[in-house]
């Protein structure tokens, strides 16, 4: 490479060494992140209920696990959760963000605000605001009202990424579609929406992240209806069976699979348009 | 692209679908349902529930809590969720006075009239004249779990020859400096502050007057202040104590430890010791919700009943370990709590060491709210 | 602003029926729940199904009490070294991944997130046998020959508190970091490297000043998952491991007094707001940003 560029590499030989030290570095906090995952998946294995010491190795929890359908059934009912949580989520978040990001009104600054409440409120809170509010309303405790507790929480993240997205967009683009004669709703879907994806992608990541793994608020809004962590939560006193070291070390090893994969179908890098 | 978010919808789709179709609920249409809300791995253990639902053609759901807080606090929110709770003698006045509870038909209880005489009279002062609101279905007791090796002779000082080989131990080893920073105790405010007081030697620790406080606190602060941890469950407390990260615990789950330090291996590493002073005994029982009737009902008054009879009380006391509340299933101890706990098997009436059975305390938040302001004095 | 011009088109009322559903979210699940809570914290119980009419006890009570404020002085000063701890360490590590890396960042970034689907408890426990006397920790210092009898300072104390919290937020600092990180247009870098500044100066001098937005937001994140926590001081903080999220807890349990807890709760978030709207003056003025 020649030229202007030729000229650039140069400089930046300078910074070179800094390069190795910072991937050193990434690799030591990936390090650090995934040993206790490491430890989970090691102890899943082993034959004793004990976390202290490997005993000899042994399948036997996964068997256990997949004879028990109480865990398995806690797991989907978080992926239920999970998904109708974000699909909300992004609608709300969307239109919100949209709402926030293009249209003027009076007292957005105090809406803003207010919809980082479910973020800056402690868990313990929300739920039981929440579960206040449905008993004063005499609704009864169900996946509807964990799903409420859920979208309560998540749709923040969302919307406030889609928003800063919007903003930094600009309106351009929408109006270039609408001057060429194309309605709202249309623009919408056809520029807007494919423009704003990738913060889209992210917020629902992040909200599916944040419902899969809720124990507060669910804890609260829930009766007998129990997801993953709520059970796990509830199993704490008299004893973890290590099926729960099973299940999570399954988790874990999907989520690697699925992301190695859609790493593998979508393609390298970030998005160079975006820019 | 657009085939993998084919694909992908796909999935989750089916995620969401599949707890609905009848994969893995075994035709629940027609079932009469029982809710239970209780601790896991101990009062709804697979191995009687699922014979049961055989037996009467039932679905159990079962929920569980963690502590005992957290029974209150759950049955508090949505009492129309759950058909019986799990709660100890002691607080059945408070779920009472609360509107939680009605009445229990004890006649209608095949199994009632085999209850041990201690846990069918008395266990619970009369609420409503007439009326009995509790069926007690297990009991327990609080002792040590040491690390025999670990503290060697240095735990001599505190021990009490019984006379007939057996040891028991103070709680002053709680408070001895030699032994800082290598006890753990069972965090739970109700045990504990009872505990305390008995160790304070107040005279009646379930109602305590201001002297009482004033001492009970000056004790279990001592204690807590010496203390490496607070353990709230089995797991937490096993690991401390084969980690040997405490020596000595001060334990709710004395025979499931027993049991469970056998089976992994490690029974040899500890002795159970009763506490010389003596000791409190836990009861606990079934209520029955409010808003429970119908076939919900039926369901209820059928598993209690079932919990109380023989077959039940003996898988019971083999499996988890607990002292049973039916003479006749007394036969099903485990040899690891018939070596390290054998007062399980003598039962309530021949204690080695004073019992003082955990009637309701006279004021259970202000217990709760002693105990948390001790831990919180502790360290900044 | 860009939406300035938005009300001249045409369309009047039905242009703010976009706005409709997150209103309806808003006052339905945020507004009137916490409305409610607000109500409950400005009442005295006084006993069972007795409370005062409107009072500011609770609040009173919360600067009466030391077992209140010194609790809640101790988790901030906690929460704020878990957040410091957390930045410092996730910032370096989204510099590399959103700047240095070319390929696969997708991955690497997801590689991050991946460790929070599984359950928060587990990740706990885990930490126990890793920090324990016997645990991943001591064993590997002892074979290292570093120390010969297990240290057992590593668990049951703050130390272990602000590693695991550290632990459970880095991601989510991670994700607002790695976001502003990323946005830094490549030109003003190549400005600052043109002009003469080296790669630590154009960081300390550009880099940083232009992700605050993302600072900003990861330290809210991280402060708040570290000031409401209650299981990781229960389950390895040890005796002195107590913190304010569990007295607020305590309150919803059998000491059964939701007006205090609700109060207590309420001081947390005015703290925190407060806190964050202190940092954010210092910041760009872009608002929240994920």
């Amino acid at each position: 490479m020649g030229g202007i560029n030729g000229a650039r590499n140069t400089k930046r030989t300078k910074g070179r060494f800094v390069f190795p030290a910072l991937g050193i570095y990434a690799g030591l906090i990936y390090f650090f992140l995934y040993v206790p995952l490491f430890v989970v998946v090691l102890f899943s294995f082993s034959a004793t209920k004990t976390t202290v010491k490997f005993g000899n190795f042994s399948t036997d929890w996964y068997v256990k696990l997949f004879n028990d359908p109480n865990l398995i059934l806690a797991l989907l009912r978080s992926f239920q959760i999970g998904v109708v949580s974000v699909f909300v989520a992004i609608i709300l978040g969307t239109s919100g963000a949209y709402f926030l990001a293009r249209r003027r009104f009076f007292g957005k600054e105090i809406f803003l605000t207010m919809a980082q409440l479910p973020i800056l409120l402690p868990g313990i809170i929300i739920g039981i605001a929440l579960l206040m509010f449905f008993v004063s309303i005499k609704v009864s405790l169900s996946k509807f009202t964990v799903l409420a507790g859920h979208v309560a929480i998540t749709t923040p993240f969302v919307m406030f990424q889609v928003m800063s997205r919007l903003q930094r967009l600009g309106r351009t683009y929408e109006d270039a579609s609408m001057d060429l004669g194309a309605k709202p709703f249309k623009t919408f879907f056809l520029v807007t929406l494919p423009m704003i994806k990738t913060s889209l992608i992210g917020g629902g990541l992040l909200a599916f992240t944040i419902s899969f793994d809720e124990i507060i608020i669910t804890y609260f809004l829930t009766g007998t209806w129990m997801t993953l962590p709520v059970y796990i939560y509830g199993m704490m006193r008299f004893g973890l069976t290590p099926q729960v070291y099973a299940i999570s070390a399954i988790i874990l090893v999907f989520s690697l699979v699925f992301i190695f994969f859609m790493a593998k179908f979508t393609g390298a890098g970030s998005d160079e348009a975006e820019k | 692209m657009k085939r993998i978010t084919i694909v992908i919808c796909a999935l989750f789709a089916a995620m969401i679908a599949i707890p609905h179709t009848g994969l893995f609920a075994a035709s629940k249409k027609d079932k009469a349902e029982l809710s239970i809300l209780c601790f896991a791995e101990a009062y709804a253990i697979d191995d009687w529930v699922y014979p049961f639902e055989k037996m009467y053609n039932c679905k159990v759901n079962r929920t569980y809590a963690g502590t005992v807080e957290e029974h209150y606090s759950k049955t508090k929110a949505a009492p129309d969720q759950y058909n019986i709770v799990s709660i100890m003698s002691s607080r059945v006045k408070m779920y009472h006075d609360d509107g939680l509870i009605q009445a229990v038909p004890v006649d209608k209880l095949k199994n009632w009239g085999k209850l041990g005489k201690f846990f069918r009279e008395g266990l619970v002062p009369t609420i409503e004249p007439g009326k009995n609101f509790y069926v007690p279905l297990a009991w327990g007791d609080q002792d040590f779990i040491v690390n025999t090796k670990a503290v060697g002779n240095k735990i001599k000082p505190y021990l009490k020859d019984q006379g007939n080989g057996n040891y028991t131990l103070s709680y002053k080893v709680l408070k001895a400096p030699e032994f800082k920073g290598l006890t753990a105790l069972f965090d739970e405010a109700a045990s504990l502050t009872n505990m305390a007081g008995i160790a304070a030697g107040v005279k009646d620790n379930s109602n305590l007057d201001e002297k009482g406080y004033e001492m009970m606190i000056a004790e279990l602060t001592a204690w807590a202040k010496n203390a490496r941890a607070f353990t709230a469950g089995v797991d937490a407390e096993k690991a401390m104590l084969t980690a040997e990260d405490a020596y000595i615990s001060l334990t709710g789950n004395n025979v499931i430890q027993a049991n469970l330090l056998v089976k992994e291996g490690y029974g040899d590493m500890f002795t159970h010791y009763l506490p010389t002073e003596g000791t409190v005994l836990w009861v606990d029982g079934w209520v029955i919700t409010k808003p429970t009737k119908g076939k919900a009902y039926d369901l209820a008054l059928k598993y209690i009943d079932y919990m109380i009879g023989k077959e039940v009380q003996t898988m019971m006391s083999t499996i988890v370990g607990w002292g049973v509340v039916n003479p006749e299933g007394s036969g099903g101890y485990s040899e690891a709590v018939k070596k390290r706990t054998p007062w399980y098997i003598t039962g309530t009436d021949k204690f080695p060491v004073p019992l003082y059975v955990m009637k309701g305390e006279e004021d259970p938040p202000r217990r709760e709210k002693t105990w948390n302001e001790i831990k919180a004095g502790i360290g900044f | 602003m860009a939406e300035d011009t938005a009300n001249d088109r045409p369309g009047g009322a039905r242009r703010y029926i976009v706005g409709m559903p997150v209103v309806i979210w808003m006052l339905v699940l945020v507004v009137v729940p916490v409305l409610i809570m607000l109500s409950m914290s400005f009442r005295v119980k006084l006993g069972p199904q007795k409370v005062t009419p409107f009072s500011l006890g609770n609040y009173i009570e919360f600067f009466r009490k030391p077992i209140y404020w010194r609790l809640f002085l101790k988790s901030l000063r906690i929460s704020i070294m878990v957040s410091v701890v957390a930045i410092v360490t996730s910032y370096p590590l989204a510099y590399f991944i959103a700047r240095k890396v070319k390929r696969h960042r997708n991955l690497l970034f997801m590689l991050i997130i991946t460790p929070l689907w599984v359950s928060y408890l587990i990740r706990i426990i885990a930490w126990r046998t890793i920090l324990g006397n016997m645990g991943l920790l001591n064993l590997t210092l002892m074979k290292l020959g570093i120390i010969r009898q297990p240290i057992s300072l590593f668990i049951y104390n703050q130390f272990a508190v602000i590693v695991t919290l550290a632990y459970i937020a880095i991601p989510f600092v991670f994700i607002p970091l790695y976001t502003a990180l990323e946005k830094i247009p490549k030109n003003l870098i190549d400005a600052s490297i043109d002009l003469g500044a080296n790669e630590l100066k154009t960081i300390l001098r550009v880099v940083i000043p232009l992700s605050s937005p993302g600072l900003i937001t990861g330290f809210m994140l991280s402060f708040i998952i570290a000031l409401g926590d209650y299981i990781i001081p229960q389950q390895i903080g040890g005796s002195g491991g107590m913190m304010y999220g569990n007295i607020v807890w305590s309150q919803f349990g059998i000491i059964s007094n939701w007006h205090l807890g609700s109060s207590l709760g309420f001081i947390l978030f005015a703290v925190a707001a407060i806190i964050i709207g202190i940092v954010r003056r210092f910041g760009s003025k872009e608002g929240v940003y994920f």
